[in-house]
């Protein structure tokens, strides 16, 4: 028997009392006196004050570095006590932000669920038909395969993960909610199709047809033709600044702007033809794979690279990157996939070898990433690089893949090849937790409605597309530099030299003395005017950088009528 | 003293003869008489003729008649003056008095301080009233500091709550309802308030409060002897002094009604009625059940069976008329009734009642007193068993006395536990479920790299080596080989160029060679050319103008396999702040006071809310009037009331 004495807890104590009565002392027994009942009151527990500041312990510093805005003003490049005084309460506004988004943390507490295998045994042994049995109805329907009979596929899921695109080379556009099974429009557009993409909502989408960009409604609608984007190959809608980026086969990039219906940029980029490219999801900058196994980034006001990168030393067969934009993972056919950190832009992160050439990469918003070769699909789980990777799933189509994507939000892997479209479960691959505001999944026609209005309102200008999208918090040094330089040298100008060249003039009206005269008039009148327009800006200059003064002084220096009874000082 | 003499001078005329002294010559010729003489013949005229005007007041400068002295006479020179005025009258000796009290009046009254200049006087009058307005407004500096330096402010500012009269206001919602209080007014009319209680005492002085109660205390005492005087009337049983009560009553009231005879018969006829209904009213209650004059004759012939009967008929007639009875609509006794009343009219409510009535009343008379007694009865059996019960119970309490102690044990949960707030850690959860199988590869071990990188830092100063991972292995294990897949091998090794290397590389290179550039100033033949005398020629300088390489700023990135073009995104400049505004000294600041975003999509809520409040917030249709004097007993009427997050933002900051 366990001798020691349990730890009493608070119900477990209250039980033991309730079951027996001690008897009392004979003493106690025989008392013959009055039982007063003092009711005691309750205790007041004294509640620890919060304690400010987010050094408070229970907050995880992971956490709170991860909302952190960065560091604080110190408020001493502040001109005024006053607006000290503001910048910094508006400090403290934003720490309360800070851990106020901090403490909500608490809330996304749950675990996402993935495969776990018992011992030896392994999750790439699980084929679909596995997985479909233990799982709830709901995600077993999410499995689905479509056969489909013209030709190579590709596909594409909105931004909310509801509605897919398919897109057949023989001229096959579909598009549907695919959740809920519902076909908005299938046609075919008799015509070669090489790419198709969502625009910012599930009504519209643009088909990369034989010569042009087709705009359709998701009635099947043909709404428009872009003839400007031609020969396009590949076509990525970028969301936050309503652009419709296509790369044509003779190598041009262009942008659409599909809320003013302008190009935005459009150049050659003598890549050639462009077969791979994929945008930044963080900032918009469009990253193109090369023949020449360098991935190139772009941005539509630029006509050179932002910056060049030279990844394999083979040909790219395919590049992806993950959902916040900090990780690039291309595969050459040297059979490598290499992952690179694409905001330091400097040596590979890790190299993987594999026995073929990647031919697909996709990575989920996880971070689970999917690659395919010939027919086959391998699925690694997140944070490839850091320990040695196993395979997490395996998936084989009937077909040569031609194009894989995660869906957003969901645990779903959409896989289209060339006879038809494949969905396929990955376990804990979705972002369970989705920001309804962001992207809903569940969106109603009037959500969607005000959604749209919402993103043409904060649409992002295409100018911003650079490779650090934080520069536009930040102030233009170099012009301000130049601004104070310019103003400097206004004191040290000199009046320039004037070439004065007197009309010539008919013979004796004006000798060689008074074209002198007048020569010399000229020059005289230009310096004049040119000393004076140099002091006007000078004393624009001196009189916009004087303190200003919030009071009116007694003694001013503007001269009055009543100056002369002033005291003269000899 | 001088008098006035701006009266006509009527003198009887006189004509008194020149005086010898005047015979003697013009010489002697005497101006008093003289001008007498000529005031006679002026009045023989009988015109009046107007004096000149004399002086009567006293002036520092004899003959002032045009007042040409500016200087008015205060203090000491007035002094000197009277000085003066003393020294000529003591000359005489019948001005001595005067003289004296002079000294008197200069002895004991004090002289007046000689007046300020205007223009002086004005100075120090506006000086005054500067100091004095300063003081004013001096008043107000805290609030508006205060005002200004605060985060928001409402308009416009509710103070009419110190004082507020909440009697007089009517509020928005109501407790009574409109009937209420039309019922209320109403009863205000009928029972008047006396005015004395309206009286507030807090208008009244201490005198007439005093008074006022005294005046209380004293009704209160007259009262109170009244109450006991009815009281114990009340108790006399004396049959002679009821009698005579009785009839003075009786008088009273005959009084009366001789009076309203005269003056309202109407009114008379009213009360008589009234009375005759109470008489009625009385009668028909059952206190006169026993004692009335014929249930004394009924007692008397108790042997009458017959008038006995009569009489108990009677009574029961008369008790069932005034029992109450509810009416019971079970639809059995619907039937019955129908069964037994052929006449019934199933659709006449009237019927029905008195139907029942009749049935139910002999019940419930017969059981009445049945029921109260056996009511009684359990109750007081009731009453003792909880005695019985209060006692076996007490005498437990004196046996168990330690449940009575105050337990030390203390049984409540503690609620003071601190909330675990924290989530669980990112490396904890997702992969731990994945066993960790070291394949015996080409792994390289590395140290464990933290990815979290400052975008602003590019430069790293230990550069970590690449992990690479040999899968080949693992696929050739689980994937059956394809022949495709093999043909793709060899297609893939025949694409490996080392070319590509070398291209990126030279492109680098070019980029390089273009910045550095050098310029040859020196002009063949210039300076070689010497005279004979020189023998040391001084050596010529070279002048070439080096634009040295600029200095290769490029960040450490972008040397090796990568090119970055620095000094782009020329677009974006027009976007650009190029100044920085006011308040701000230093670049580094302004950009840390934009770097947070303040949107809705951003921060939460209620941060969202605290970031974009408005300075000033207004009531809409609402006047804002300038601030008064109130405020100053409240400075802070405008601010906000602060929330849970104003308090919590607040202790952050402090």
């Amino acid at each position: 028997m366990d001798k020691r004495k349990k730890t009493k807890r608070y119900l477990n104590e209250v039980d033991e009392e309730q079951g027996k009565t001690k008897l009392k002392t004979i003493k106690k027994a025989n008392f013959n006196g009055d039982i007063i009942k003092v009711e005691m009151k309750p205790m007041k527990y004294k509640k620890k004050k919060f304690q400010g500041k987010i050094k408070n312990s229970s907050l995880d510093p992971d956490i709170i570095k991860k909302y952190s805005r960065g560091k604080q003003i110190t408020g001493k490049g502040v001109r005024t006590n006053f607006f000290k005084e503001k910048v910094k309460r508006k400090e403290v506004v934003l720490e309360y932000a800070t851990e106020q988004a901090v403490r909500s943390e608490v809330l996304r507490n749950e675990i996402e669920g993935f495969i776990q295998a018992e011992d030896g045994e392994r999750t790439s042994d699980f084929r679909q038909k596995d997985i479909i049995e233990n799982v709830d109805i709901t995600s077993a329907s999410k499995n689905f395969n479509l056969k489909l009979d013209f030709g190579p596929y590709k596909h594409n899921y909105t931004k909310n993960g509801r509605h897919l695109l398919l897109g057949g080379k023989r001229g096959h556009v579909a598009a549907f909610d695919w959740i809920a099974k519902r076909l908005h429009c299938e046609i075919n557009v008799m015509e070669e199709v090489t790419d198709i993409s969502w625009l910012h909502i599930e009504t519209m989408f643009a088909v990369a047809q034989k010569k042009w960009v087709y705009f359709y409604d998701n009635q099947g609608t043909e709404m428009h033709c872009v003839k400007r984007l031609f020969d396009v190959n590949l076509l990525e809608f970028l969301p936050y600044h309503f652009l419709l980026a296509a790369a044509s086969r003779q190598g041009f990039l262009s942008w659409l702007d599909v809320s003013i219906g302008g190009l935005v940029g459009h150049y050659n980029s003598n890549l050639g033809d462009i077969r791979i490219m994929r945008q930044n999801p963080s900032n918009g900058v469009l990253c193109v794979g090369g023949g020449k196994g360098v991935v190139s980034l772009w941005s539509p006001k630029e006509r050179e690279p932002l910056a060049k990168l030279l990844c394999h030393s083979t040909p790219i067969s395919s590049l992806a990157l993950n959902s916040t934009g900090q990780q690039l993972v291309t595969s050459g056919l040297d059979n490598s996939v290499k992952i690179w950190d694409i905001r330091k832009l400097n040596g590979s992160l890790a190299i993987y070898k594999f026995m073929n050439p990647i031919s697909h990469i996709d990575i989920s918003h996880k971070g689970t990433m999917a690659f395919s070769m010939g027919k086959t699909c391998h699925i690694y789980n997140k944070k490839l690089y850091e320990d040695q990777p196993q395979i997490y799933l395996r998936h084989k189509s009937d077909c040569n893949i031609q194009d894989i994507g995660f869906c957003p939000y969901e645990d779903v892997l959409g896989i289209s090849s060339n006879t038809g479209f494949d969905s396929v479960l990955v376990p804990g691959s979705g972002l369970g937790n989705f920001d309804s505001f962001e992207s809903n999944p569940f969106q109603t026609k009037s959500q969607r409605r005000e959604n749209e209005v919402h993103a043409l309102m904060e649409k992002v200008p295409a100018e911003f597309i650079s490779l650090d999208p934080s520069t536009i918090a930040g102030v233009d040094v170099q012009t301000l530099h130049d601004k104070i330089e310019a103003k400097k040298s206004l004191f040290y100008l000199k009046p320039p030299k004037v070439d004065f060249k007197s009309r010539r003039k008919m013979k004796g009206k004006g000798g060689s003395v008074n074209a002198a005269k007048n020569k010399q008039i000229a020059k005289n009148l230009a310096r004049k005017e040119f000393i004076q327009d140099v002091r006007s800006k000078k004393k624009k200059v001196i009189s916009s950088h004087k303190v200003s003064e919030d009071f009116i002084p007694l003694e001013s220096n503007k001269s009055s009528v009543l100056d002369r009874f002033n005291k003269k000082i000899k | 003293m001088l008098k006035k003499s701006k009266k006509i001078v009527k003198k009887p005329l006189v004509l008194a003869p020149p005086k010898s002294d005047d015979e003697g010559g013009d010489d002697d010729f005497n101006e008093k008489s003289h001008k007498k003489f000529l005031d006679g013949i002026t009045s023989l005229t009988k015109t009046n003729h107007i004096n000149k005007p004399t002086r009567t007041e006293i002036s520092d400068a004899v003959g002032d008649e045009f007042h040409l002295t500016k200087k008015a006479l205060y203090g000491k020179e007035a002094h000197d003056l009277t000085k003066g005025i003393l020294d000529l009258l003591k000359t005489k000796s019948n001005h001595v008095k005067v003289a004296k009290e002079i000294q008197n009046t200069k002895r004991n009254k004090k002289v007046l301080k000689k007046k300020i200049e205007q223009s002086v006087s004005d100075k120090l009058q506006r000086e005054v009233a500067y100091e004095t307005a300063k003081k004013k407004l001096g008043r107000w500096d805290g609030i508006v500091a205060m005002n200004q330096s605060s985060e928001h402010q409402m308009f416009p500012v509710e103070l009419e709550s110190i004082h507020k009269d909440v009697l007089s206001e009517k509020p928005e919602k109501t407790i009574k309802s409109d009937l209420m209080e039309q019922m209320e007014i109403i009863e205000a009319k009928l029972n008047p308030r006396k005015p004395d209680d309206e009286i507030d005492e807090r208008n009244l002085t201490k005198e007439e409060i005093i008074a006022r109660r005294r005046e209380m205390a004293y009704l209160k005492i007259r009262y109170q002897q009244k109450v006991a005087k009815f009281r114990q009337q009340k108790k006399i049983k004396s049959k002679n002094f009821r009698k005579h009560e009785k009839r003075k009553r009786q008088v009273l009231e005959k009084k009366e009604q001789e009076l309203l005879e005269k003056t309202d018969p109407e009114a008379l006829e009213r009360k008589l009625e009234s009375a005759e209904r109470r008489r009625v009213l009385e009668r028909a209650s059952l206190k006169h059940k026993n004692t009335a004059k014929r249930s004394k004759n009924v007692k008397a012939s108790q042997h009458n069976k017959e008038y006995q009967q009569e009489l108990a008929d009677q009574l029961a007639l008369g008790r069932e008329l005034t029992s109450h009875e509810k009416v019971e609509d079970s639809e059995s006794d619907d039937g019955n009734d129908v069964e037994e009343d052929e006449d019934y009219d199933p659709f006449n409510p009237w019927v029905k009642v008195v139907n029942q009535m009749d049935k139910k009343i002999e019940e419930s008379s017969a059981n009445y007193r049945k029921y109260w007694n056996e009511r009684n009865e359990n109750e007081k059996k009731l009453d003792k068993y909880k005695k019985s019960i209060e006692n076996e119970t007490e005498k437990d309490e004196l046996k168990n006395l330690k449940d009575l102690a105050f337990k030390t044990k203390n049984v409540r949960p503690d609620f003071d536990e601190e909330l675990l707030e924290t989530s669980g850690k990112p490396g904890v959860s997702g992969t731990t479920g994945v066993p960790d199988i070291k394949s015996g590869g080409e792994v390289s071990k590395i140290v464990p790299s933290n990815v979290a990188i400052d975008p602003n830092n590019f430069t790293e100063k230990i550069r970590k080596p690449t992990k690479t991972f040999d899968l080949k292995e693992m696929e050739q294990s689980e994937s059956e080989e394809d022949e495709e897949e093999n043909q793709r091998d060899t297609i893939a090794a025949a694409f490996e160029d080392d070319d590509i290397q070398a291209d990126f590389e030279r492109e680098q290179e070019d980029r390089k060679a273009s910045a550095t550039q050098e310029l040859d100033l020196s002009m063949p033949g210039w300076g070689s050319w010497v005279s004979a005398k020189t023998i040391n020629a001084p050596k010529r300088k070279r002048i070439v103008l080096k634009f040295e390489a600029e200095k290769d700023n490029r960040r450490e990135g972008n040397k090796g396999n990568v090119i970055v073009n620095e000094g782009v995104n020329k677009s974006l400049k027009q976007h650009l702040v190029s100044d920085v505004p006011f308040p701000f000294k230093s670049v580094r600041e302004y950009e840390a006071s934009i770097r947070a975003p303040i949107g809705r999509s951003f921060v939460p809520e209620s941060a969202f809310k605290a970031l974009t409040r408005p300075a000033v917030i207004t009531k809409k249709g609402k006047m804002i009037h300038a601030m008064d004097e109130e405020q100053l007993l409240r400075p802070d009427a405008n601010y906000r009331r602060p929330t849970a997050v104003d308090k919590r933002i607040k202790a952050l900051g402090k």
